[in-house]
């Protein structure tokens, strides 16, 4: 195919969709709803994992060291820990640290403070704060510090269990994620039936230029290709839409999830501005590709 | 040069009773056409004239026999292979087969386009065209704005479009009167004389009579009668 004739394929492309405005305009509206629907599965991915990380990082054990545990004890503790595959930190909070901390907190209780004063001797306990690589390490990780070997040094091992929480929001996450891909995929099926159908109709339009074509000896591909082109001008507009609402009501959106999820430590604005390239490339390949697919389904009978 | 060997074209007859499976269209044909011959296949509707036509430009394959077209087999041509084959052979139908929305100058361009011709070529040769045809002023209008001599003539500039060796012409004056039955004839004569092989299929009696060159006479799709300067006799 020489490059007049690539160029002669976009040109009657480009004319077949004008020429067809209402028929491209209803392919395209299709297409936009099934990219709508990607549009709101992917927020909700993102926003989802956005919360499953922010709640896996506030688990942690906390491994209360004695009094006889002296810092070289502890910081020998805190190697072990650190050494193990499942770790993924570890702080060592210091008898003196855990009190400036709790005066910080309770600053304002002037009965806890006055307790405090009373008190010969700083009556909190020095403290290994652990964190794991992934929320089902915790259990063995908290076993591995009440063993025999630390009994001297470890006092009290706690950690707060947010696995069921986090159990819980994986399930949710996982299950909407599925609901909307399914409800993704059976839009992505009525897109292509009635881009499909669309072109068909476009077809029938053409069914006498398409014959004389054939007759005067054009190529299956000179025929094909218009209306592949057709196709790949509705996917296109369809994701330059969506991605023209799309930023704006991220814009909307993100303080909003912002105030929910981490604490405000995640902007789904500045997720959406950090991946802006390849955002627009799943809008621009999801469209083109759902179109082009039906397309060529559409013309494939008609180029013998 | 066209050569057919033993061809035969047999239609499946479908909710076929009294045990007939098929229509037998063409049957067991040999016949070798030489390069810038005019030859005249005429005989009743129905004896195979279309059929036979049709397969020299691969739109139908034989059911058994061979096929061969300027080197070129119908039998064992593949798909990718045909365009190549209809831009070197012309066909002008009866019922024109012109495009309503383009002009006289863009039906013929459409065709030159859509057989990769370079643009330039297409401007230049298009007006040549229209002048052999005797439609130079005519090349802005649309198809029913013409009479259908006309535009059975635009039809005919269009097959000249990628100067074939082979014209083939299936009724091409079936509906047209006939004074531009005679033009039709006397543009053909005039293309044959310039070296293109014409094959023309037709009912017209008067027609056939005046050219005075081969005439093949089909019945029932056999070769009844192959006359070297023949006269349409059935």
């Amino acid at each position: 195919m020489t490059w007049l004739t690539v160029g002669r394929v976009v040109q009657w492309g480009v004319r077949h969709f004008w020429r067809n405005i209402w028929l491209s305009l209803a392919a395209t509206g299709v297409l936009l709803l099934t990219l709508a629907m990607l549009a709101l599965l992917l927020i909700i991915t993102v926003v989802g994992r956005a919360s499953l990380k922010a709640i896996e990082e506030k688990v942690d054990v906390t491994a209360f060291l004695t009094d006889v545990a002296t810092a070289e004890a502890a910081l020998a503790v805190k190697a072990d820990l650190e050494g193990r595959a499942d770790v993924a930190s570890v702080q060592y909070v210091t008898k003196e640290q855990a009190l400036a901390a709790f005066r910080a907190r309770h600053g304002s209780n002037t009965v806890i403070t006055q307790a405090l004063q009373e008190l010969p001797d700083n009556p909190l306990q020095a403290s290994l704060v652990v964190r794991a690589k992934s929320a089902q390490a915790y259990p063995d990780i908290a076993a591995g510090l009440n063993s025999p070997k630390y009994q001297p040094f470890v006092s009290k091992v706690t950690f707060e269990d947010n696995r069921d929480v986090i159990n819980r929001l994986a399930v949710i996450l996982r299950t909407t994620r599925r609901i909307g891909l399914i409800l993704t995929v059976v839009l992505a099926v009525i897109a292509i039936l009635v881009t499909f159908n669309t072109i068909r109709l476009a077809i029938y339009g053409y069914r006498e230029e398409i014959e004389i074509m054939h007759l005067v000896g054009a190529s299956p591909w000179f025929i094909k290709g218009p209306f592949l082109v057709e196709g790949v001008l509705q996917g296109g507009i369809a994701a330059v839409v969506t991605l023209f609402y799309l930023y704006p009501f991220i814009q909307v959106l993100s303080p909003r999830v912002s105030a929910f999820v981490a604490d405000g430590g995640f902007q789904l604005s500045q997720w959406a501005a950090e991946h802006v390239l390849g955002v627009t490339i799943l809008f621009f390949s999801a469209g083109i590709i759902l179109s082009v697919v039906s397309s060529w389904a559409a013309v494939r009978r008609y180029a013998r | 040069m066209i050569l057919l060997q033993n061809v035969s074209k047999h239609y499946p007859l479908r909710g076929a009773q009294n045990g007939l499976k098929e229509v037998i269209a063409l049957d067991e044909i040999d016949l070798t056409i030489d390069t810038g011959e005019f030859v005249s296949f005429v005989g009743q509707s129905g004896a195979g004239k279309s059929t036979l036509l049709k397969m020299l430009f691969a739109d139908e394959a034989p059911t058994s026999g061979s096929v061969n077209i300027d080197g070129w087999e119908i039998t064992t041509i593949r798909s990718w292979q045909i365009p190549y084959l209809r831009r070197q052979i012309g066909v002008v139908f009866q019922d024109f087969k012109l495009l309503p929305a383009k002009t006289v100058f863009e039906n013929i361009a459409f065709a030159m386009e859509v057989g990769g011709e370079r643009t330039a070529e297409i401007r230049r040769t298009v007006p040549q065209l229209l002048r052999l045809v005797n439609l130079s002023d005519k090349a802005d209008q649309y198809p029913w704005q013409l009479s259908g001599g006309e535009a059975q003539r635009v039809s005919l500039a269009r097959a000249l479009a990628f100067r074939p060796k082979i014209l083939l012409a299936d009724e091409p004056t079936g509906n047209l009167d006939a004074l531009h039955a005679w033009d039709l004839l006397q543009l053909l004569l005039k293309i044959n004389k310039l070296g293109t092989t014409i094959l023309l299929a037709t009912h017209d009696e008067a027609l056939v009579n005046s050219v005075k060159r081969r005439v093949i006479t089909l019945d029932r799709g056999r070769v009844a009668k192959d006359q070297a300067t023949g006269t349409y006799a059935l």
